[in-house]
């Protein structure tokens, strides 16, 4: 909390009004995305469809099947995205955070892949009667044991090599493919079809269990994360500095691996890998508002939203009325996004 | 105010370390010194708790492992050699990381920060990101940092110091060590520094400590450890000490 009172104020402004910025354009993209489809309708009666949903009136003059589809189709999966983005961008910050390194990110070094063979373990080889729990749950193992291990590799006293936490990510995603490769030779077509979701990335699957599932993770998530920020920082200037600070170092990391490996794995277990979320939001947050976590999680989070939906919004209406998965969409604007951020840091020399 | 008795620190089975009796008064700053893997940062880290050791250190009459973490952080902080920090926070963010341990209001907090970073001349750098600035202005950041997280210090603090030198030019290495020397006087801080340069030890330090494979050689003052038949047996080189103008030199 210290920390965040003696921020310079004009930074501090920065960080309201960019709460103001992002928190307004989500609401607006979210009511644009509820309303925009294969089947177009007015905003206004999309607002008004969801007002009558709410408090049980009747102001909208929408059809009933244009309400279904708004209520039932785009709304879930409009959440969904919200969530998961936000899930995603927290734990690529974190994950950053931790491993003290900007390259780190869960779908990078492989925690997404991790996850998702868990998470296809548990689809085919599980007798479906276990119940729609099992997938998140094993998708949070795979993703627990990856993060673990690419840690495990990765780490050294200065720090972590980013030469070891890419190669375990492409040894990981490498073996993770195999896996899944090797597995959909065993699964029946809907199986197949729920693998492919997984490996590319897909928001279609909204459902209930799911959404409420990312909304206490998402939430949760944010109040550990936002409680232990400052300790975040003063991990940042090296293990035994935060030590020395009277930080439970140990105990802190490993709360934030399994943290992250939780995010991962709703997410993964929700809406399959979706990369480049935990990897671009953070760096374009840090641009604007600098590393210190205290700002940098809950403008994350929101610009994490943002993005996703923004990406499922292109996903669903490019090639409408068939879809992209969400995955390709974030690869295509994330991948060079993130190389002009590269050159940029490089020319500052920060990098 | 640190009393460390049959220290022992041991790698791979091997003793690095160890130490019968050694005791840090406060006011004082105190040189480590030695060849190099005669254990010197062995000492700071197990007394920093970066690495564990078996016997007793006692903090202002305590076992230092009886202290609660942020107590202990209040009171006893570490300048590190340097440090790797990839991330473009400000300098003056750096320096609030010292806020960590402390209760500080926000007006206070503001106004200890200014302190400390004008006292470590700095206070020009508050807005300037850390990564780019030069190792001097860098250890300035960190030695800003630690003062302000000793700050609420209700015993006399211990405030250890990896090679503070290492990374500064002449001037900025006896300015550091003169600040470092006045801090020990004026607020009674005792001091405990790695250094390499035996004239900044017979310059600016109360009380020397030589190491030597693992074991404490020579403790007291830095003119009487520091004699040329010690110099030779210790460092292997063939010292002179000679004496310029009242200050004893060694070339």
């Amino acid at each position: 909390m210290l920390a965040a009172a003696i921020l310079p104020e004009n930074v501090f402004k920065r960080f309201i009004l960019a709460l103001y910025i992002l928190t307004t354009l989500l609401f607006v993209v979210a009511i644009f995305s509820l309303v925009t489809g294969p089947m177009n309708l007015p905003s206004l009666e999309g607002i008004l469809t969801l007002i009558d949903q709410l408090i049980g009136t009747q102001y909208n003059a929408l059809e009933q099947y244009q309400q279904v589809v708004i209520m039932e189709l785009r709304l879930p999966r409009l959440l969904l995205a919200i969530m998961v983005g936000a899930i995603l961008a927290q734990c690529g910050a974190v994950m950053q955070g931790l491993f003290r390194n900007p390259l780190a990110d869960p779908g990078i070094v492989g925690v997404s892949s991790g996850a998702s063979v868990g998470a296809v373990l548990a689809i085919c080889l599980l007798p479906e009667s276990i119940g729609v729990w099992s997938i998140p749950f094993f998708a949070f193992i795979g993703g627990l044991v990856t993060t673990l291990l690419v840690y495990r590799l990765a780490r050294s006293p200065e720090g972590t090599s980013v030469l070891m936490l890419l190669l375990a990510g492409v040894a990981i995603s490498a073996f993770a493919g195999a896996f899944i490769g090797f597995i959909s030779y065993f699964a029946d077509d809907q199986q197949l079809r729920a693998l492919s979701l997984w490996q590319m990335g897909s928001l279609s699957g909204a459902n209930t269990e799911y959404l409420w599932l990312s909304f206490v993770t998402m939430m949760g998530l944010f109040f550990v994360f936002q409680r232990n920020a400052n300790a975040l920082n003063a991990l940042l200037l090296g293990e035994a500095e935060a030590r020395h600070l009277g930080i439970a170092v140990e105990s802190l990391k490993l709360k934030l691996i399994v943290l992250v490996a939780i995010g991962v794995g709703v997410a993964v277990a929700s809406s399959g890998i979706i990369g480049f979320v935990g990897l671009v939001v953070p760096h374009l947050v840090r641009m604007i508002i600098g590393p210190n976590h205290i700002m940098l999680l809950p403008l994350s989070a929101l610009c994490g939203a943002l993005l996703l939906l923004l990406s499922d919004l292109f996903a669903r209406t490019l090639v409408q009325p068939a879809e992209l998965p969400v995955g390709l969409i974030t690869a295509l604007l994330g991948a060079p996004f993130f190389v002009a951020l590269l050159l940029q840091q490089r020319r500052k020399g920060v990098l | 105010m640190l009393k460390i008795k049959s220290l022992n620190c041991s790698a791979m089975g091997k003793t690095i370390l160890s130490i019968d009796h050694m005791n840090l008064s406060s006011g004082e700053l105190n040189a480590v010194i030695g060849a190099n893997g005669a254990g010197k940062s062995t000492l700071l880290k197990a007394i920093s708790y970066d690495i564990s050791s078996t016997g007793e250190m006692l903090f202002h009459n305590e076992a230092l492992s009886k202290w609660s973490p942020r107590e202990r952080a209040r009171h006893l902080a570490v300048l590190p050699q340097s440090s790797q920090l990839n991330f473009p926070f400000k300098a003056g963010e750096v320096v609030a990381l010292g806020l960590t341990p402390l209760s500080l209001n926000q007006k206070a907090a503001r106004l200890q920060i200014k302190n400390e970073m004008k006292g470590t001349d700095c206070y020009h750098l508050i807005d300037k990101p850390y990564p780019q600035l030069s190792g001097g202005e860098k250890q300035r950041v960190q030695l800003a940092r630690v003062l302000l997280q000793l700050c609420q210090a209700t015993k006399a603090p211990l405030l250890l110091l990896d090679e503070p030198t290492s990374a500064q030019d002449l001037g900025q290495q006896h300015s550091l060590l003169k600040l470092v020397k006045e801090l020990c006087e004026e607020r009674g801080y005792a001091s405990l520094a790695i250094l390499h340069d035996l004239n900044h030890v017979l310059a600016y330090c109360h009380h020397c400590f030589v190491l030597h494979d693992g074991r404490l050689a020579e403790s007291g003052p830095p003119i009487r450890c520091l004699t040329e038949s010690n110099v030779a047996r210790y460092w292997g080189y063939r010292a002179e000490l000679v004496k310029h103008h009242d200050r004893n030199v060694i070339i």
